[in-house]
């Protein structure tokens, strides 16, 4: 028996009913897979570190406050309404207070002085969301 | 060609690597790291479907930017600007290629920017006491400073090929490589980069260069942070294959004496902030030509600065001002357009 693996055609007409049933379900279960595989939608996290050290982890999912050792300062670190802000620093120009809230995946807040950087982890990278700033 | 198998077990295989295929997959990402690198945080971005040699990549771009950091800087002793200025008019000998293409190209830019950029403003720099504790000086003091600031007065020898000396010809004048040297290293990161990819991003506080194009074969979103409001982004820019882009603005580092604010972007041909511009956003091939012209710009105002910019080929800018409500108002070069989203 010979048969052309090399078409669609040829692989689907060398199946019996029984394979053609079981095939279809593998696939559909494959792409079914890959898809609840594949990160989406809204972060899920804000990962706080300081020097490169993780020093919290915080949900998005529920509001809450947290005050951090920075290298120069402590730094109040807010999550609300699935957003995360520096809302207290004491470093010298307070340009990590002036980022204001971040709520997109990826995107980070940083302040130097005190060698922090809160970074939105979890969820799909949101195509509009630029991939840096300049400024 | 036909082939001449058994169907069903040649049919079991074929559906094996169907359903293994999707588990080998091996699409490109974007592996990222960001640290703490020339008074910035830097962020590198490479695509890449292989993770280790993309991590290996980026520990090198990092080694690379640290390595640039620790010979051009101004604030430690071993750095060759503070070497230059200890000569303190002598010549110095065998100056690194780094910091010889650095200074050669900064000024070059000050001589096509009249001065608006200049990398001998070491010493002004110092008298307000940037970057790390800044306050007002006196009149006399920045008189002062000011008076040590020249470009014209660096000169260049070259004893042998690859021998190069440099001096700087007046009394107390020091470099202050900040403005350009910051882009130079971008530009080198992305080379370590482009030794495995051929996309990638690296930024270093929004001075940045793009090469290749995202994942999704776009090319790459930047934005462009609002002056008044640093939780916004005012525009986007879709940035192509091999461009850079660097912002010099007043509203990051700042200080405010009876209710007047002063900024870290000295005009260098007078010694006080400049006034005219809140930020200054450049588009160029390579970053520290846009790091450059970007505090240039900033300093020489919005017509000035336009007008400059206009005559740079490859160069392209957007500068800010307020009107008298506080609106902003944007001047921009003609070819500036077609980079926003």
């Amino acid at each position: 028996m010979t048969s052309d693996l090399f078409s669609v055609r040829g692989l689907w007409r060398a199946l019996t009913p029984a394979d053609r049933i079981v095939s279809l379900a593998l696939l559909l279960g494959s792409i079914a897979l890959g898809v609840a595989a594949r990160p989406s939608g809204e972060p899920t996290a804000a990962v706080v570190t300081v020097g490169g050290e993780v020093v919290a982890t915080l949900p998005l999912d529920r509001d809450s406050r947290v005050e951090v050792q920075g290298r120069l300062s402590p730094v109040t670190i807010e999550v609300s309404g699935h957003a995360v802000r520096v809302t207290e620093s004491a470093c010298p120009h307070r340009i990590c207070v002036r980022m204001g809230p971040r709520r997109h995946s990826g995107e980070i807040i940083a302040c130097v002085p005190n060698a922090l950087v809160v970074r939105l982890t979890g969820g799909a990278p949101d195509a509009g969301v630029p991939d840096a700033v300049t400024g | 060609m036909r082939v001449r198998v058994p169907a069903r077990p040649a049919a079991a295989l074929a559906l094996l690597v169907a359903i293994a295929l999707p588990a080998c997959d091996r699409a490109p990402t974007v592996e990222s790291r960001t640290d703490f690198v020339m008074g910035t945080l830097a962020e590198l971005k490479v695509v890449s479907d292989d993770p280790v040699t993309a991590r290996e990549a980026l520990d090198r771009a990092f080694a690379r930017l640290r390595e640039i950091e620790a010979l051009t800087t101004s604030y430690a002793e071993t750095s060759e600007p503070a070497r230059l200025a200890r000569a303190n008019g002598a010549w110095v000998e065998g100056v690194s290629p780094e910091v010889d293409e650095i200074l050669t190209l900064g000024l070059r830019i000050a001589a096509e920017s009249d001065g608006a950029f200049d990398p001998t403003a070491g010493a002004l720099v110092a008298a307000w006491g940037w970057p790390e504790d800044p306050a007002l000086p006196d009149s006399a003091t920045v008189a002062a400073a000011v008076a040590t600031v020249g470009w014209r007065d660096v000169e260049r020898a070259e004893r042998a090929p690859g021998r190069i000396a440099w001096r700087l010809g007046r009394p107390g004048m020091k470099l202050d490589l900040g403005g350009v040297a910051k882009g130079w290293a971008v530009d080198r990161a992305a080379d370590v980069l482009l030794g495995v990819s051929d996309h990638c991003i690296v930024n270093a506080g929004g001075d940045l260069v793009v090469r290749g194009h995202r994942p999704d074969g776009k090319a790459w979103l930047i934005g462009v942070q609002d002056p008044r409001d640093a939780s916004r982004i005012f525009l986007k820019l879709r940035l192509p294959d091999g461009t850079a882009v660097a912002t010099s603005g007043d509203y990051q580092r700042f200080f405010e004496v009876d209710g007047v604010r002063y900024h870290h972007l000295l005009d260098p041909r007078t010694g006080w902030p400049a006034r005219d511009v809140h930020s200054a956003t450049v588009i160029a091939p390579d970053c520290a030509t846009a790091d450059a012209w970007a505090t240039a710009a900033f300093v020489l105002g919005a017509e000035a600065g336009i007008a400059a910019l206009e005559r740079q080929p490859g160069l392209e800018g957007l500068l800010v001002t307020y009107d008298a409500k506080g609106d902003l108002v944007s001047h921009e070069t003609p070819g500036f357009a077609r980079y926003r989203e």
